[in-house]
């Protein structure tokens, strides 16, 4: 068959062949549809920026030396959910903004402890600028978490994401800061 | 194609009846004759294999723990070149390593056909081709070698893992709420373990039968150095006391 | 008996032609080690698939005993190992043919390369083999995690690490292959139904083609 300007047009043949490519693709479509998003359902939660209330107000975290808390984060895998213990020093720095520190050591994931009296309050370090101290192999650290190259440590204590909420500070993702 | 001429003969004919004077000499049947071989090879081989899993038990590490981040990662050995590759690049583009590198690697070899699209078949009459391969192979094969030897020595740098098997069987904690404890859980715990169960520093529950609080307060505040530091990083000697105190009551059998 | 079975079928379904395609064929002097010792090289491919064979078989028992949760993956491992009737050397087959699979797998691709086999007309059978060893490594990575110990989930964490290295969209490839944020209850259901069902039915489809095109293009001439 051709048409007026002499090309020529679809055989029947070669629309069959189109017609059952097209059902093909219909029937592969259909099946792929619940699957493939089924498949990609983890990229539909809430990755990661979860914050947990630290139980400190702003006003509790000092510019002199760093606080410590205690907080619990709720973390979910799939249908396994879990309150996990989280540690945290906080500190305001020379800007006046809250810094969130972690507790693991970068050598080895030792816990750093802070110069603390026997009741837990903060007090100056007698180790000059060296503030937390390492147990494991000697690392410390200053009030800022910067660690002593000399040392171990050869990056500073990671950081928690820090939000402030109405008064309350709210603390979510780890990351790391650079050497 | 060279051996066509067998799709010729009379459907039904086995073959061992079949005067064939063109086949060239060595041709066999691959049924039965050089299947049989190849079989027996197998057999050979697959011989060798149970021995050998006879005689290497698989491990099993311990229990996955993703909370312990000082664990040292180790991919299994064939993936160790890919592994070692990553250490060359710098966080900031280890895309380089992770991607790219490997990516071209493996499109090279998928193109491997038209990139070496010479007549020639002979290794030797194809230097190009021939050197890229032998030289990504030794590559791969020092990249692997060099991964296990500093895996080794990394290994060899970590603080021993703890032996809890002279633990006794009891792991209450004796007066939870002393002072002491509370000192030992801010300072101490990071390696003993909150529960005193030991993590990178040995367990200390029961460690009340074998010191008193005298020699607590000596041992802790000479420490172990390098790996425990004195006083145990405490700040002060009333410190020490406390938890030599309280670690004296802890008398677990 | 067997021969009055087999003309029975025969009648039927005409089974003669097919086994005739499949394994009536002549192999040349030059891949035949009895000819020549060094002909022993053109074994590998077919001790690979051997392997692949006892991996399926071992896989699909190991099945019977193994749980992919993150409370019981480990246990039931340990049962296999401990417990099971001759669970250690069925874990075993598994555990050392992987490697195996891969050093064979090696040996094969090494062979085909040095002798040129893989030129005109044969380029299409490389690339299927190339793809074959992408599965087989996909099959390990996946594998490895499994057992649910120490070793198990840090190289798997590594391996997501290097996942999220991928410019701008690894963060988004890391979640969907771990199946969350964290390596976890759902990570393990992911890689075990990778392991078990997808690769495995990749493999077969990788398989059929390859042992097709040979078939079909026969073995490369001698050098």
């Amino acid at each position: 068959m051709s048409d007026k300007n002499g090309k020529q047009g679809l055989s029947r043949r070669q629309f069959l062949s189109y017609a059952l490519g097209g059902t093909g693709a219909f029937m592969a479509a259909t099946i792929a549809a619940p699957l493939v998003p089924f498949a990609i359902d983890p990229l539909t939660r809430t990755s990661g920026g979860g914050f947990a209330d630290s139980g400190l107000k702003e006003s509790d975290v000092k510019s002199d030396f760093p606080t410590m808390v205690d907080f619990k984060v709720h973390r979910k895998d799939g249908w396994i959910e879990e309150n996990v213990k989280m540690r945290a020093w906080l500190i305001k720095d020379e800007s006046g903004k809250i810094m969130a520190m972690s507790p693991i050591c970068t050598h080895l994931g030792c816990q750093v402890a802070g110069t603390v009296d026997g009741n837990g309050n903060p007090k100056p370090s007698e180790d000059g600028e060296w503030w937390f101290h390492c147990p494991c192999h000697g690392g410390r650290y200053t009030i800022y978490g910067i660690n002593d190259k000399a040392k171990p440590p050869q990056r500073p204590l990671d950081l928690y994401e820090v939000k402030v909420e109405g008064g309350k500070i709210m603390l979510g993702a780890i990351s790391q800061r650079k050497a | 194609m060279a051996h066509d001429h067998f799709r010729e003969r009379i459907p039904g004919t086995p073959r061992f009846k079949e005067k064939d004077k063109n086949k060239p000499i060595g041709t066999e049947p691959f049924f039965p004759n050089f299947l049989l071989k190849e079989w027996i090879v197998g057999a050979l081989f697959l011989v060798a294999f149970m021995l050998w899993i006879v005689f290497n038990p698989v491990e099993l590490t311990d229990v996955a723990n993703p909370s312990d981040s000082s664990y040292t990662p180790m991919p299994d050995w064939y993936f160790l070149f890919l592994y070692q590759l990553l250490k060359y690049f710098p966080g900031s583009v280890i895309w380089l390593g992770s991607v790219i590198l490997p990516g071209i690697a493996a499109t090279l070899l998928i193109l491997a056909p038209w990139l070496d699209n010479s007549k020639v078949r002979h290794p030797f009459k194809r230097p190009v081709a021939t050197s890229a391969m032998v030289l990504s192979l030794l590559l791969m094969i020092w990249m692997t070698y060099e991964a296990h030897v500093q895996h080794e020595e990394h290994l060899a740098s970590q603080p021993k893992k703890v032996d809890q098997s002279a633990m006794p069987a009891d792991t209450t904690l004796v007066d939870a709420n002393d002072p002491g404890a509370k000192i030992f859980a801010t300072s101490c715990a990071g390696c003993h373990g909150a529960d005193l169960k030991g993590q990178i520093g040995p367990f200390l529950i029961g460690v009340g039968n074998k010191y008193d609080e005298a020699k607590l307060v000596d041992t802790i505040t000479k420490g172990f150095p390098p790996n425990m530091p004195p006083k145990g990083g405490l700040a002060s000697d009333d410190q020490v006391k406390q938890v030599a105190a309280w670690l004296a009551k802890q008398k677990q059998k | 008996m067997f021969k009055k079975t087999y003309d029975w079928i025969d009648e039927r379904l005409g089974i003669t032609p097919i086994w005739r395609d499949i394994a009536d064929h002549d192999v040349p002097a030059h891949v035949n080690p009895a000819n020549k010792m060094s002909a022993f090289v053109y074994c590998f491919g077919g001790l690979t698939f051997l392997i692949i064979v006892t991996q399926i078989l071992s896989g699909m028992f190991l099945a019977m005993y193994y749980v992919p949760d993150i409370v019981n993956a480990y246990r039931s491992v340990q049962y296999i190992t401990d417990e099971v009737l001759l669970g250690q050397i069925v874990r075993g087959m598994h555990f050392w043919g992987a490697s195996l699979v891969i050093i064979m797998m090696f040996l094969h691709m090494l062979r085909v390369f040095f002798t040129g086999s893989y030129k005109a007309p044969r380029e299409m059978n490389w690339v299927v083999g190339v793809l074959i060893f992408f599965v087989v490594m996909g099959f390990g990575f996946t594998g490895y995690l499994l057992p649910w110990d120490q070793k198990a989930y840090w190289a798997t964490a590594v391996g997501a690490q290097i996942a999220e290295s991928v410019p701008w969209i690894g963060k988004y490839i890391k979640t969907v292959l771990i199946g969350g944020d964290v390596l976890g209850a759902l990570t393990l259901t992911r890689f075990f139904a990778i392991h078990v069902f997808f690769l495995p039915a990749g493999l077969l489809g990788l398989l059929g083609l390859h042992f097709i095109m040979i078939r079909k293009q026969g073995i490369a001439g001698p050098l």
